[in-house]
Formats: structure tokens, sequence, C-alpha cells
């Protein structure tokens, strides 16, 4: 049998290759979402670490205090992290100096390795024991240079007024600067680098001193995160809480600290999010392959009918019926698995590996793909496929084997029962309702049935096409009969009434089905993470500084960019438990400046600024000099027990009180000298305080400087609002008495009561994502601020749909302190000019982070469901491929049995024109209905099924379905209409090719 | 050995397209142990049909068919696979249905000796030896698909006579053959009838195939109508006692003419009315 099986396959060797072909697409598919699944795991891990936080990429043990010795003790913690697999330990060793040259305290500290993670500017590293390095910026704040030297002293307080040992003198041997701020190496004391001396260990060691705290940093390395260690890492890392815990004193928290669980956290979701996701295509595609395996054994069975008669009529064993009907279609696919099995590696290492190399340039994690060994799960998944293949051969085989010898003789097949072709419509429409019900039941989690729901829907919609098209096709091609046109007329014979030409539609729709459902999936996620990068940014790029007052930011950005277009300074708080988050930026640069999007909606961010920033009367400008205030007290007043002040703040955040009183009882001038304006300053508040409790009250008549009256022409008459105390709303202002009354009925001694300007925007406007009431929030300051919403907005940039949007400078106007708070950042326009950071740093900004949306864009399409839908899309192509080969499948099937007819029929006089005309227009006609009804499918599919799948995820909101908007036209059609052009292409060429075969015997 | 056949008012009906075509109205037949018979008669009438009910590839709709031994009615499918493989050889018409094109010939006569080598286990008889019978000796390592047609036909009869049957049911075995293709296939059906004793019935059309058979039964709506023996043509008594009148006969007397019958001295006369 084995040497007629052979002859059957050399004598039929187009269809052989074409079954390999079919079952290596199989076992590909079937292997590649477990090599994809391994690839994209080195994706998302390189991508999560390269948008990891610095803090999520070390443990951090400390600082604990250890009380000096020469001889340091062994250090509990850095055995701890020393020991862990795929970290680093970097022992630091502090303790508070006191510099008496400079009359400053500073730090003295030997960091473990600190020579190989600094810029050595001048001078060379410590070596030896009494040698420090400094920061140039240190070295200039306590006025030496290299080869100095710094008589230090321990201290045993922070404020370094307590000696902990004697003075020692040390040699600065260079200035150094830290090659990367952001390498986890400087652990939790980044900015440590610009302002500690640093030494040796042995110098600290040498030198007495009482205690001194100790940090021990566990780096990870990123090469040594992987799918593999996963495990072992969180294992390692509980296993080291556990140990800390134990450590500690009872009842107190470890004092540990890290970001790697979040990280690794993320990494699981990304990776759970893309096993959900890959096997919504791969499944499909297996079973598209199966089923076009089923189609060419049916095409291949039927084709050789006859020959299979032959032999039963003979009454051949069973056996040998099936060895011989099945042999030449079992071997094929044998070889097709290992075949498959390259394949599927080799095609996912060249998709993904040039995926992950782009998204991870920079990372030292980078996919290898290629060249692995075949894990047993992909000889597994390998014998999945091979079984499913098998299986479908024997399926298509059944009804010859089954059938009498007799019925094998005749030519042509019976057709399939009808009731059998209605069942199996109604089975795939009923499974499609199934599975969409249960992935609305779960919500869009892809689990059970619901994994095919789109594969499920397009089929469905497929086979209806299907039902509707091939009687609309008969009556088409009676009614081409009718006009004589006989070419179209028989080909429509041949579409509408073989049976095998629904299930090739089916196969032509499921395939085109997919790819237009990838790529509107692909498309539409890409917009909402580019969106999402918009919206998560702010603007084009943004550059996070080293926190500083804010409004020292806005004068320093004000002055970067005086023509206030492509820089914007911002503040971004994080929203306490129950408060919303809050960004404030310098809203004058709203417009030209942040990415705003029109979903945020109404008004325009001109005309927000405008509302954000309405008219204040002009500010009561100090400079620095001797300020002269009248003062009086009302009837009844105690003299000389209330003191007020004028706060003043000056243009750079610089907050100074200046005092006038007690104030005794009749209207006197008091004076006081102003420092720190020399650039001006301007009135926050007026603040009233008591020397014992009890009422108090004060008018407030008016303030000259140089014979100036201070007090703005707008100020008379207006609005001067009360904050932040709480007994404030007991407290009474009122103008009158020729001057501002300011009553407390029930004043505390220790209180103070403030009294705002007029130039302060009170309530502060704000924009809200959100339903603010009016009332109180955090201000910038994080004290409550009364404020009022002037906009009602969809979404806010950076902040989302939970935040508020307020101006800056008025925010400031409303803080009863200056300072720094949140995160302080520069927005930057898209055309922002090249040197702007550059001014922005001669400002005495320090740039320590820098985002764009394009790099977060970046990031984004290394998460999970991003790298799932480029399988999605690998997935569609090669059903398309697939496709391909069972059209070659039905052109050899016809080659066998309908070339016949039109053999005969041009024997009997039909042209050849009219033969090409019938050829073409049957593979052109199966291929323009499938096209449609893959039109349809991928439409309905989307439709129904797509803002189901957790396919729009990122690092925030992973499972977030996406929303359902039109995809961009090139996208999807690109891809789309090239692949239906390559099908045209091939029914084209079948056509051809079957013309060629009728017209050669002809001939001959 | 051959074995004989024996047919029995055999009816069989056709059903196409909701309306029943009756192919077989009653056939009676009885074939000799070793005995050649053609079956002629116009296209439709029937001769196919009986062919394959002989062959156990269908089942009539009434009668009763009897090949050596076996009543055909009473074998289940699986026993008529069976004797297909062993008792019956059937030829079907066009010899590259008979023929795995890509195979050579001796893999095609190994391949219908399958069934007789698992039922048996007898020796099987040489390949060789029954290409030699059919006049292809020297040719089975040819690809059966590279013989010309009538080393195809001949090549068709080896496959049919390779389990070494008793029955041999031959379909239109000279058709689309040339005068020298066609006396070469009769040349080797005889020869195989000769040495083997296999009772052979060949379907034909043609007559002088038929001739030379010896015994030819012609086939007419179904029925017997009339067997020639030796170059001399007989009208047959059928199992409900009708005789068909030959062709040339009918043709003078329309349906419906009536005869009166004279039975004297072992002939029969028929009188139609109108004639003396």
């Amino acid at each position: 049998m084995t040497r007629l099986v052979i002859a059957q396959l050399v004598a039929r060797w187009p269809q052989a290759v074409l079954l390999v072909v079919l079952s290596a697409a199989a076992t590909a598919a079937a292997v590649s979402a477990g090599v994809y699944a391994g690839a994209a795991d080195r994706e998302v891990i390189a991508a999560e670490l390269a948008a990891a936080d610095r803090t999520e990429l070390f443990v951090a043990y400390g600082p604990h205090r250890r009380e000096w010795s020469v001889v340091p003790a062994a250090d509990p913690a850095s055995a701890l992290l020393g020991e862990l697999d795929g970290f680093a330990a970097v022992t630091t060793v502090q303790l508070p100096v006191r510099h008496e040259a400079a009359d400053a305290t500073d730090q003295l500290v030997a960091r473990q390795d600190l020579c190989a993670y600094v810029v050595v500017r001048e001078g060379r590293c410590p070596v030896a024991n009494r040698e420090v390095v400094l920061s140039p910026a240190a070295a200039a704040a306590a006025g030496v240079r290299p080869g100095d030297e710094l008589v230090l002293t321990p201290a045993a307080d922070p404020a370094g007024e307590i000696a902990a040992g004697p003075a020692a003198g040390f040699t600065v041997v260079g200035l150094v600067e830290a090659a990367d701020r952001h390498d986890p190496y400087w652990g939790p004391h980044r900015d440590v680098a610009d302002e500690a001396i640093y030494t040796t260990a042995n110098s600290i060691a040498r030198l007495e001193h009482g205690t001194e705290l100790v940090t021990v940093v566990a780096v990870l390395d990123p090469a040594y995160l992987s799918a593999a260690t996963l495990p072992a890492v969180r294992a390692d890392l509980d296993r080291v809480w556990r140990e800390a815990a134990r450590l500690s004193e009872p009842g107190s928290d470890p004092p540990l600290s890290s970001g790697i669980p979040q990280l690794l956290d993320r990494i699981d979701d990304n990776r759970d999010r893309v096993r959900q996701l890959l096997p919504v295509a791969a499944v499909p595609l297996v079973a598209l392959c199966w089923f076009v395996v089923y189609l060419a054994a049916g095409y291949a069975a039927g084709s050789r009918r006859p020959e299979l008669g032959a032999v039963a009529v003979r009454g051949a064993p069973a056996r040998a019926r099936l060895v011989l009907a099945g042999g030449e279609l079992a071997l094929p696919v044998l070889v097709g698995v290992p075949v498959g099995v390259a394949a599927g590696q080799a095609v996912v290492s060249v998709a993904a590996g040039q995926a992950v190399v782009s998204v991870a340039a920079g990372q030292a994690v980078v996919a290898a793909g290629g060249g692995a060994p075949v894990a047993p799960a992909q000889w597994a998944a390998a014998g999945v496929a091979l079984v499913g293949s098998l299986v479908a051969v024997a399926l298509g085989l059944r009804r010859e084997l089954a059938v009498p010898a007799v019925t094998l003789l005749r030519w042509v097949s019976p057709r399939p029962r009808r009731w059998v072709l209605a069942t199996a419509e109604v089975l795939v429409v009923a499974l499609a309702v199934a599975a969409v019900l249960q992935a609305r039941a779960r919500d869009g989690e892809p689990v059970g049935v619901s994994v095919l729901a789109p594969a499920l829907v397009m089929a469905a919609v497929a086979v209806l096409v299907a039902r509707i098209a091939w009687p609309m096709v008969g009556l088409a091609g009676r009614l081409a009969l009718r006009r004589g046109r006989l070419g179209p007329a028989m080909a429509a014979v041949h579409l509408s009434r073989a049976p095998a030409t629904t299930r090739l539609l089916v196969v032509v729709a499921v395939a085109l089905g997919m790819l237009g459902f990838a790529a509107v999936a692909a498309d539409v996620a890409g917009q909402h993470r580019a969106e999402h990068a918009e919206r998560a940014v702010g603007a084009a790029r943004v550059l996070e500084v080293r926190q500083v007052d804010r409004m020292q930011l806005l004068d320093a950005v004000r002055r970067a960019d005086p023509e206030g277009r492509y820089a914007m300074a911002a503040v971004v708080s994080s929203g306490a438990a129950g408060q919303p988050s809050m960004l404030a930026v310098d809203t004058t640069r709203l417009a030209q400046v942040a990415g705003w999007r029109a979903e945020y909606g109404e008004p325009a961010p001109g005309q927000l600024a405008d509302l954000l920033r309405p008219p204040v009367p002009e500010s009561l400008p100090v400079r620095d000099g001797t300020v002269a205030v009248e003062l009086s007290l009302p009837d009844g007043a105690r003299p000389g027990s209330t003191v007020l002040s004028m706060a003043l703040v000056s243009t750079g955040g610089e907050r100074m009180a200046v005092r006038f009183g007690p104030v005794s009882g009749s209207r006197n001038v008091y004076q006081a000298d102003v420092r720190g304006c020399a650039h001006g300053c301007r009135l926050a508040y007026l603040s009233l305080s008591v020397t014992g409790d009890g009422p108090a009250a004060v008018i407030w008549h008016g303030v000259e400087q140089d014979g100036r009256d201070l007090v703005p022409a707008g100020w008379r008459g207006g609005t001067w609002p009360l904050v932040r105390e709480r007994d404030a709303e007991r407290m009474v202002v009122e103008a009158g008495g020729g001057g501002l009354t300011v009553t407390v009925p029930q004043a505390r001694r220790g209180a103070f009561y403030r009294v705002l300007p007029p130039d302060t925007p009170h309530p502060l406007p704000v924009a809200a994502a959100y339903d603010l009431p009016d009332g109180s929030v955090a201000g910038v300051d994080g004290q409550p601020v009364a404020v009022t919403p002037v906009a009602r907005l969809a979404g806010l940039p950076r902040l989302g749909d939970t935040g508020m949007l307020m101006d800056l400078e008025y925010a400031e106007r409303t803080a009863t302190a200056s300072g720094a708070t949140g995160s302080s950042e520069v927005w930057l326009a898209t055309d922002a000019p090249a040197d702007l950071v550059e001014r922005l740093e001669a400002e005495g900004l320090v740039v320590t982070a820098e985002r764009t949306v394009a790099g977060l864009r970046e990031l984004l399409d290394g998460s999970g469901p991003a790298v799932a839908l480029r399988y999605h899309l690998l997935a569609a192509g090669l059903a398309v491929a697939v496709t391909l080969a069972a059209l070659g499948q039905a052109a050899l099937a016809d080659r066998r049995v309908w070339t016949v007819s039109l053999r005969r029929l041009r024997v009997q006089g039909v042209s050849r024109r009219t033969v090409t005309v019938t050829a073409l227009w049957s593979y052109g006609g199966l291929v323009a209905l499938g096209t449609a009804a893959g039109m349809a499918a991928a439409g309905v599919g989307w439709l129904v099924t797509g803002h189901r799948l957790p396919l729009g995820g990122d690092s925030l909101p992973l499972a977030e379905p996406l929303p359902l908007v039109w995809p961009q036209p090139a996208p999807v059609l690109v891809p789309w209409l090239a692949a239906v052009a390559t099908l045209f292409a091939a029914a084209a060429v079948a056509g051809w090719w079957q013309r060629g075969a009728v017209d050669r015997k002809v001939v001959r | 050995m051959g074995v004989a056949v024996t047919c029995r008012r055999v009816v069989h009906i056709y059903r196409v397209e909701a309306t029943d075509v009756v192919a077989l109205a009653g056939v009676d037949l009885t074939i000799g142990p070793g005995e050649m018979v053609a079956l002629v008669g116009p296209s439709g009438s029937g001769k196919s049909t009986l062919i394959a009910l002989l062959a156990g590839l269908m089942r009539p709709a009434a009668g009763r068919i009897d090949v050596g031994r076996y009543d055909l009615g009473r074998l289940s499918d699986a026993e008529l696979h069976r004797l297909r493989g062993t008792e019956i050889g059937v030829v079907l018409q066009g010899a590259e249905r008979n023929l795995l094109p890509y195979a050579t010939v001796e893999r095609n006569i190994w391949l219908a000796q399958r069934r007789v080598a698992a039922t048996k286990g007898v020796e099987l008889e040489d390949p060789e030896r029954i290409l030699d019978l059919v006049g292809l000796a020297g040719q089975a390592r040819v690809r059966a698909g590279a013989l010309p047609r009538a080393a195809q036909q001949r090549a068709a009869l080896a496959v049919g006579v390779a389990a070494g049957p008793g029955l041999l049911l031959v379909d239109e075995p000279t058709s689309q053959l040339d005068t020298d293709g066609r006396d070469r296939a009769l040349v080797a059906l005889e020869t195989l009838n000769a040495t083997r004793g296999t009772t052979v019935v060949v379907v034909t059309h043609d007559l002088a195939v038929g001739a030379r058979i010896g015994r030819v039964v012609t086939i007419r709506d179904g029925r017997v109508g009339s067997e020639g023996r030796d170059g001399q043509d007989f009208a047959v008594v059928a199992g409900d006692g009708t005789v068909q009148l030959p062709p040339e006969v009918l043709g003078e007397f329309p349906p419906g003419t009536l005869f009166a019958v004279d039975h004297a001295d072992g002939s029969v006369r028929l009188q139609s009315d109108g004639h003396d």
C-alpha cells in the first residue's frame, strides 16, 4: 500500500503540497500563539521596565540607625538584600556633619560603588581615607575647590547643633555629578547626589561619631527579569518582607520600600491580557485551517470518486480502502507538522522580534525570538493541530468511505442533505448568539465560547450571506442565460449548485472578516492609545523639574518664554482620598501649549483661560524700604493688644511678614523696614493677632512708602475676603471709620486672622471634569480654598475625567504659604524652540524627567492588548494565506471534475471565450461574494463583539474595552484591499489555468 | 471454475425526481457454469442495470438472482462486498474506470487481490501469469495510465479476474477500440473462459462481438427480448409466459393487435386479426 500511496502523492503532488501547506498553517497557528506569548512576555516586560518609575526598580531597606564602631557591625539588611538573585546591593552610610567654615550642615555619605555612577568634572574620585568629592553646586555653596580642605564635625542631630565627635579635616579631591539621576542606583535619595559630601566607607568608619544612618538598596538588573524569573523575584521579595518584619521591632513596620511589586503586578496584568486575547485570534485561525483541510479532503475525495469506486467494486478490505483514500491526505498532513512548528516559530520571531526591538530600544531586555528550542507546550499544541487536521481529513472522506460502491461509480457527488446543511447553519448562528451573550454576561472577559465570539459572529454572517446569495446568483445566472450571456450564466450555475462553493465562500468571508476585524481593532486601539497618551501627557512634551516653589516655577517659565507661546508652568497634585486631582497651570499659555482635545468639551482653552483668570484689581505693590501703615482702634477696642501684619510675597514666591503694632488706641502711623522685595512684592494678606484672648479689632487706614499711597484705586469698595481660620466666620471685615475695620469678637492668643486683599480671586474659579459643587477644596498649598466652578468639562489634559483645573497664579494668591507641592512641571508646545530647555535650566529649573506623547505612545504600544492585537493581524494574514490554499485546492478539484464538463461543452461548440469567461466569473464571483460577505462579517463582528473585548487597555485601565469609534480608512483599507486584490489575482490565475486545461485537452 | 447464474423475474426500478422508471421489468435468465453470454440491446434497455444487479452493486426491487450457491437478495452488503472480491469479477465500462492510472499494472492487480488474499489465505495467482492470459505479458511494471487504450482494456480485464472469480461481468469491453483492439480484448476473454472456465457475461452494443461470443441475449424494454445461439435467433418465453416479438415483426403489428394462437406439433402459430 505504501507504494500505492507514494504513487498517488507523485501523481497529485500539487494537492499534496497544498495539504502540507494547510497542515503547516494549522500547526503554525496552534504553535504561534504559544511562541508569540513568549515573545510578548519579553516585549511586555521590556515595555514595563522602560515605563517603570525608578522606585520600581529597587528595594530599599532603611535608613536605619546604627551605632558607630571602627569595625562596622554586620548589617542584617545587607545580608538580606545582598543574596537576592538578579539584584545588586548598594550600601550607603551617612551622617550629619557640621561644616564650620561655611556655617552649614551637610551629609557625609559613603556610597558603595560611587565612582561607577558619577561623572568626574574635576579632580578624581575618593579612594583613600579622609578624601571627599562634592557636586560642583555643593562645592560652590561650601566655597571649596579640589585640593582644599574641609573641616567637618560629626553631628548628633540634623541641625548640626550637637557635636558627636571631634572635627576632622577632609581633602576635596574632585567634583562629581551623577551620571544618570534616574538610575535606580541612587535609591530613594536621588537628590543627595547634588548635595552630599561623598567619601569612602573607610573614612566614615575611621571618623569617630555617634550614630549613622545605613540604607541598603538592592537594584534590580533589568536583564534578569523575564517570564521565567518573575515567580522567583516575587517569592524572593516576599521572603525579604517576612525576614525584615522578623528583624524589626514588634509592632513596627519594617523599613522596607519598593515599587517592584507594583511593576510585577503590571507585568502580570499585561501578560494575562495577552494570554486572554491571543486565543481570540489563534483559535479561529486553527479552526479555519482545520475547516480548509476538511474542504481539501472533501475536494480530493470528491474528485477521486471513480477511483475509489473502482477499488470498492473489487471488494477491497476496509483497511485498504481507508489507506488508499486517506493515505495521500494524511501523509502530507503529517509532513506539515514539523514544517508548521518551524514556520510558527519563524513567523513569530520575525513579527515579534522586530516589534520588541522597536519598543524596547535602549533597554537591556530585547527579545531574542528565534533559535529557541521548541517547548513541550508547543509540541502539545502541534499535536492538537495534527489530531484536528486528521479528524478534518476523516470527516472530509467520511462520505466517500461510507457510501456503497455503486454510488461512488456515479460521477457527480450527491448533494448534501438539506437538513444537514440547515442544521449546520443553525448551529453556527446559535453558537454565535451564545458566544455574544456570554461575552455580554462576562462583561467582555474572553472566557469559554466567548473567546470565539468574533469569529463565530463572522462565520454566522458569512453563512447567512451565502444563504441569501446563492438563490440570487442562480437567478442572475438565469437572467444572463436569457440575455445570451453564456459565460456568466454557466459560472452562476456552477457557483449556485456546487455544494462546496458555500463552504469556500465562508472561508473567504471569515478570513477577510478576521483581517477586517483585526485591522479595525488595531487601528481603533491605536487611536485609543494615542488619545490616551495625549491625555496622559497633557502637552506634546512635558518636563518634570525638581520640585520648586510654585511662584519660582511660574516666574522662571515666564522669563524663559517671555512670548508665552511655547512653555507653561504647571503643578499637578494627586488628590488625597476622596479628593480630585488638581492641575494648576499658567492659563495665559493654556491655549498655546496644552494638548487640548475636542472631547474635553466647551469652552475652548482660550475662553476657559479667561474664565479661570477673570480680571481682578491690581495688587498692592511693596518694594524694599520703609513702609508706613496708618492704624487705629475702633471704639471699645483694647489698646496695645492687637498686632497687624502685612504678609508680602515676592515675584519669586518668597514670603515675608511685616509687623505693625501693638496698635495703640489713637490713629497712628506705624513703620517697618521691608527687605527681600527688591524686584517688588505684593500684599498677600493682612493678618491680625492678639496678645491675649478676647475681642479684638483694628482699623487699617492705608499704607504708604516713600510718601506714595500704595493702596490701588480699585481696592476702594472692593471685597476683602476672609479665609483660613476656624473662627473666620466670626470675623467681620467692613469698610468704615475712614478705613478697613477688622473685628474678631473672640480672638485667641497665638491665632492669626487673615484677610485677603481684593486682588485675590475669591472664590477661586476652577474648571472641573466632574460635578463640583460650590464650596471648598484643597488648594495648591493643600489648604482648603473656596472655589467656584466656571466650566464643566468632559475631561482634562493629564487628569482625565476626575480632576479640576485652575490658574496657578490665582491659586497661589489664595495660598497661605509658599512652597512646592505636587509635581512641578513645564509643559512645552509641539513647536517649542530647541533651546527652550536650556533657557529653562538657565532660569534655575532642573529637569529631572521628560515625557512626550510619542514616547508614551511607544510605551503603550508594548502593553499587553497592543501586543496581542499585532498577533491578531498576523493571524488574519495567515488566514488569508490559508484561503489562497483553499482556492488552490478548489481549482485542483475542479480540474478533475468541472473541467471535464467544460471540455465537453467546448467539444460541443461552446467558444473558447465563453469557457474563459465562465472560469473567470466562477472564481472571481466567489471571491467577490466572499469579499462582500467578509466586509459584512468584519463590520457586524466588530459592532457586536469588538467593543466587548478588552482590547483597549494600557498601563492604566488595562481591561478597558475599546470605544466604538470609526477607524481611520487607510490603516484598515490598505491591508484589507491588498488581501482582496491578492484573492482576486488568485481567482484570475485559477480561472485562467482552468481554461488552459480545457483548451489543451480539446486541442489534443 | 465458473459459476451458474440464474435470474428469475428480476425487476428493478429507479426513482428519478419523484418518478419511478422501470429499468428491468421481469428478467428471466439462466447462464450455465463456464458459459459465455453477451447481453445486447439498445441504450436504456437495462443491460448495464442487469450487470450491476448480478454484481451485487444494486438490489432488485423484485425477483431473485442466484450466483453460484448464493441468493444475492439474502446477502448483506458486507457479504456482497466480499463476494465482489472473490466470486464475482466486475469490469466497468471504460477501461480507465477500472484502473488506478498512477499505479503499475501489477499494483492494480495486487490491489484487486486484497480481498481474496484476506479471506481465503490461499496463494494468489501471479500477476505476470494473469497478464499473460490477457496478452499483456511483460507489461506489469508499466503505469496503467501510460498504456494504450486497447491495452488498458485488457489490463482492466486482468484486474477483473485478478481474484480468480467464477463469474466475470464485463460492461462494453470493446467500446472505443479499433478492430484490432476489439479482437485482442475478445481473445483475452475467450482465453480466460477457456483456461479457467470462468463464466463470462459481456454487455455490448456490438452485434459482431455478440456473434463471436456465441450466446447472445437481447434485452429490450427491461426484459429478455430474444436470444441468439450460433447465429440463430430465438424468442424467449419469460417466467410470466410472455414472449417478445422480434422488432422487425413488431413493426408490422402495432400495440393492441390481436392474435389467434394455434399450438400444434411443438410449434406456435400467431394469426393476427385481419390476416389469413
